[in-house]
């Protein structure tokens, strides 16, 4: 009989088994990936998507068919979808000139839409059904089950593929400066004014001022700060931002990445305050553009005084005014030809009093400014001067657009404060949305510096990442199967062999299990990490086996205690050792060597609490059986 | 099936000196390579995408005539991916703009790319600096700590000019295959875990046999017998694993675990001779006439 208390270290790695077990492929709360949106566009001649067991829902997203230019040309696009439509609300889906043909299944269409046959009214899809759409471009937002694939593991780059962006963030900044109470708005606005930058590029937080432009260098800043009266030299300044702001430019990345349709991206911060995003599934170019936009969006009043050649601007509406944003639409002339795009907002009550007394100062409310946006100002306009509310994107002029009649009337007799809606203008319907998203997230207080000295790109294609998925776990089994070989050809002996090479893999086991709790996204560095273990593993159980086997019997427990703990000294010194080794690479930098290094320690920590002394164990009964036969 | 025991050496028959002289040339000599490497290319061994920077695609549907023909940005290097038919090319050219221009010029050309990445040599020389400056830690840690547990001077330097020796002649492998051109490791952020990988395991077996020696009863040769036939059986089983890594990543084409098989496949042998040669000769002359100074 075998008791349990003896062989409590057996228990333990059971038990370990079991939670390991658990943690890969049981449901566990907090790594359920939840949904991700996909944006899916639909142009050139025969595009397919198919997507299964996903949900296309078309609730809060546009549906937009155009065919306002010759490059919008999608015909043969065919969607299928295996799964099932659900909660469209009409009217944010909205059809232009475009047709969308639904056959064998049933598509509900918005009611503004025109040219759409359907052949049954509601959502009822048996089989497959195909949504074409001729001549159009179809931009899809899908939402979609994150596939997290048979386990919980998480893969890194290297095996999930993508596009991975390593980069600083622009800025310098300065601790320990003493800004006066209530001072800061002022400092702001002077260093800003010294440097030549906008106010938006200089931020005060505590006693610390950080300037975001890439044309700044230490020296100018260092300047700035003498003529504002703060005793700083050169030396004083550092490079890159502070953490507080670090933070915040991961996690409104963060939002922004969910919101733009980069599905499934990740933004986290390496030491050195490297800014590291990995997308898989995007190409460089997408997810370049998205960080490196700040997104600043701004309604400034450009206006030309009638005689006058000079054009003054003035900021009316900025991100911080804005409460929420609508639903982005087109703007139509009185043919129902698109003429641009819009993305409606509510402006909170002090933007809302600031707008609108301004707009009144700057004579946008009255007959001169009403629908008289000029900005040639070219000879043929029929109204002198030009009043223009221009949208603005990160300091670009993105769309001009004029006063509007009902608005102006709001706004002059203060009846628009109280329902404060505005609807901002943009060029196309891209524009609307990044407009959008970036009021919604907020815009960046820095970008990431791909420009500068410190960056790296990399895309791998996602399909040879997956590949090496499967490669490197081959690569694995074969590498524990040259070691079983070993082992066998060594002790010639079932009962101490087996129990070894079980040992080994359990190790690597429990050390994915780890990897699936805490979150630890696997590269392939970390398969070789894996690998390693199982060499380092066998390595001890061989020391523990020798010393166990040695000549004369194991005939008590106490001696079996002796040889064991004779042999645990050495593993346990060479645990240290390996620890050691390894520690550096936590807290120096050096690319993705931290994840392998984690991997070790705690595949040496596995192994030397749990694993090895259960083999001990192990041993004990089968040399103890074999003794008593 | 094959027989596998470790073998009786009969060491009585070699003085320390003949015992000690074999690995303190092949050191010797390593160190010597490692020099001249310097002395030629200004870096001690041959320095990977992850230390130079520059911008590196991996590309399918080419050929190493069509790659060169394609880009008129100056190539570094044009290396087949082993079990495949795909290619890595490597430019110094670095930066965002010039990944997008590079790819652009390669789909232009119809290849398929299957990896593209660009890195800053700023960034390169970072990875450099951390990466010597953990391997420095690493040794001076496992140094401190091995004279720590043994607490006299000779076993301790043994074991620690034996994991130096380790590690050295790997790199002078790396840099012997680099000038004879037959096959190239460069070192990458892999080859470096695989250095610090080899400090762990160089140590094991080096403890193991300290072990035995120093604490243990029975006879010099006993002990070295019993500590062999244990050690040797481990640095075995590892070679067997690194060099099974090494192969089949390399007929699967997969990136990054060859290099780090392949390092570990050669310091582990070195292992072998470092610790059943040098340190054991060290050990025996501190055993017989060390202790009765």
């Amino acid at each position: 009989m075998i008791s349990l208390r003896e062989n409590w270290r057996i228990v333990m790695l059971v038990v370990f088994l079991l939670a390991s077990a658990v943690a890969l492929v049981g449901p566990i709360g907090g790594t359920n990936p939840g949904t991700q949106t996909e944006f899916v566009d639909l142009s050139g001649p025969q595009q397919e998507l198919t997507l299964e067991q996903s949900t296309l829902q078309l609730d809060n997203t546009t549906l937009e068919t155009t065919n306002e230019s010759e490059t919008i040309v999608a015909s043969n696009a065919t969607i299928e979808v295996r799964g099932e439509i659900t909660d469209r609300t009409d009217s944010s889906a909205q059809i232009f000139n475009g047709s969308v043909t639904v056959a064998d299944g049933t598509l509900v269409v918005p009611e503004n839409a025109t040219d759409i046959s359907r052949e049954r009214g509601t959502v009822g899809i048996s089989d497959e059904m195909l949504l074409r759409a001729e001549n159009s471009e179809v931009t899809l937002a899908i939402e979609q089950q994150v596939d997290s694939g048979l386990t919980n593991l998480q893969y890194g780059f290297d095996l999930a593929g993508g596009t991975r962006i390593r980069a600083p963030l622009v800025g310098l900044h300065v601790t320990d400066i003493d800004i006066g109470a209530n001072q800061t708005s002022a400092v702001n606005e002077q260093i800003a004014a010294e440097l030549g930058v906008e106010q938006i590029d200089v931020s005060i937080r505590g006693g610390t001022i950080e300037v975001f432009n890439d044309d700044v260098n230490k020296t100018e800043f260092a300047n700035a700060l003498q003529a504002a009266g703060y005793d700083i030299q050169v030396g004083d300044v550092n490079d890159g931002v502070t953490s507080e702001t670090r933070d915040q430019v991961v996690s409104i990345l963060q939002s922004k990445i969910d919101r733009t349709g980069l599905s499934g991206g990740t933004v986290t911060t390496v030491g050195d305050g490297l800014v590291v995003v990995e997308v898989p599934n995007a190409e460089p170019a997408d997810v370049r553009d998205t960080v490196s936009d700040r997104g600043v969006v701004e309604i400034v009043a450009s206006v030309r005084e009638p005689g006058s050649n000079t054009t003054t601007n003035t900021t009316v509406i900025t991100g911080e005014d804005i409460a929420n944003t609508g639903q982005i639409g087109p703007r139509e002339n009185a043919q129902g030809e698109i003429t641009g795009w819009e993305a409606p907002v509510t402006l909170n009550d002090q933007g809302a009093q600031k707008f609108q007394s301004r707009m009144n100062e700057l004579n946008f409310t009255d007959a001169r400014g009403i629908g008289n946006c000029d900005v040639t100002g070219g000879t043929g306009a029929s109204k002198s001067g030009s009043y223009c509310l221009v949208t603005t994107l990160d300091g670009e002029s993105v769309r001009y657009n004029g006063m509007g009649k009902d608005l102006a009337g709001g706004l002059r007799d203060g009846s628009w404060s109280d329902t404060p809606t505005f609807t901002i203008g943009a060029s196309s319907a891209e524009q609307a949305q990044e407009v959008k998203i970036s009021l919604e997230v907020g815009s960046l207080p820095t970008n990431l510096d791909l420009t500068g000295s410190e960056h790296d790109i990399s895309y791998l294609q996602p399909s040879l990442a997956q590949e090496f998925k499967s490669l490197s776990l081959l690569t694995g089994l074969l590498a524990w199967f040259g070691v079983a070989g070993m082992v066998f050809l060594r002790y010639r002996k079932v009962r101490v062999a087996v129990p070894m090479i079980f040992t080994a893999i359990a190790e690597v086991f429990i050390l994915l299990g780890f990897a699936a709790v805490s979150g630890l996204a696997l590269d392939l560095s970390h398969i070789a990490g894996l690998i390693a273990v199982i060499g380092t593993g066998v390595d001890d159980l061989v020391i523990i086996a020798d010393e166990i086997l040695q000549q004369g019997e194991v005939a008590t427990g106490r001696v079996f205690q002796n040889r064991f703990r004779k042999a645990f000294w050495v593993i346990g010194a060479a645990a240290v050792t390996t620890i050691i080794a390894m520690s550096p690479l936590t807290f120096l930098s050096v690319g993705d060597l931290f994840g392998f290094a984690i991997v070790t320690i705690v595949g040496v920590l596995i192994g030397v609490l749990i694993t090895r002394p259960a083999y001990g164990d192990i041993l004990r009964n089968l040399v103890l059986s074999e003794d008593q036969r | 099936m094959v027989e596998f025991d470790v073998p009786e050496i009969d060491y009585d028959r070699y003085s320390n000196r003949q015992l000690a002289a074999p690995p303190l040339a092949v050191l010797g000599f390593a160190l010597l390579v490692l020099v001249v490497y310097y002395l030629l290319h200004g870096t001690p061994v041959p320095l990977g995408f992850d230390f130079t920077g520059g911008t590196e695609m991996r590309l399918a549907d080419a050929s190493q005539a069509e790659i060169r023909a394609a880009f008129e940005t100056p190539i570094d290097s044009i290396r087949p991916v082993q079990g495949s038919d795909e290619f890595i090319v490597t430019f110094l050219d670095e930066g965002s703009t010039g990944l997008n221009e590079l790819r652009t010029t390669a789909t232009n050309a119809g290849f398929q790319i299957e990896q593209a990445s660009t890195r800053s040599a700023a960034f390169g020389s970072t990875n450099q600096q951390n990466a010597l400056l953990g391997l420095v830690l690493a040794f001076v840690g496992m140094s401190v700590f091995v004279f720590l547990i043994f607490r006299t001077f000779v076993p301790s330097i043994a074991v620690v000019l034996s994991a130096f020796s380790d590690i050295v002649i790997p790199l002078a492998i790396m840099d012997l295959l680099a000038m004879t051109g037959l096959f190239e490791i460069n070192l990458s952020l892999g080859t470096v875990a695989a250095l610090l990988m080899l400090i762990g395991y160089s140590v094991d077996s080096d403890i193991l046999l300290n072990n035995h020696i120093l604490r243990r009863r029975g006879g010099f040769y006993e002990s070295t017998h019993k500590a062999m036939r244990t050690g040797v059986t481990m640095t075995l089983t590892s070679i067997v694993a690194m060099a099974v890594m090494t192969i089949v990543a390399t007929l699967l084409s997969i990136p990054l675990l060859p290099d780090i098989g392949l390092i570990l496949v050669f310091g582990l042998t070195a292992d072998l001779m470092n610790t059943y040669m040098m340190n054991l000769s060290l050990l025996r002359w501190y055993k017989f006439e060390g202790v009765a100074r």
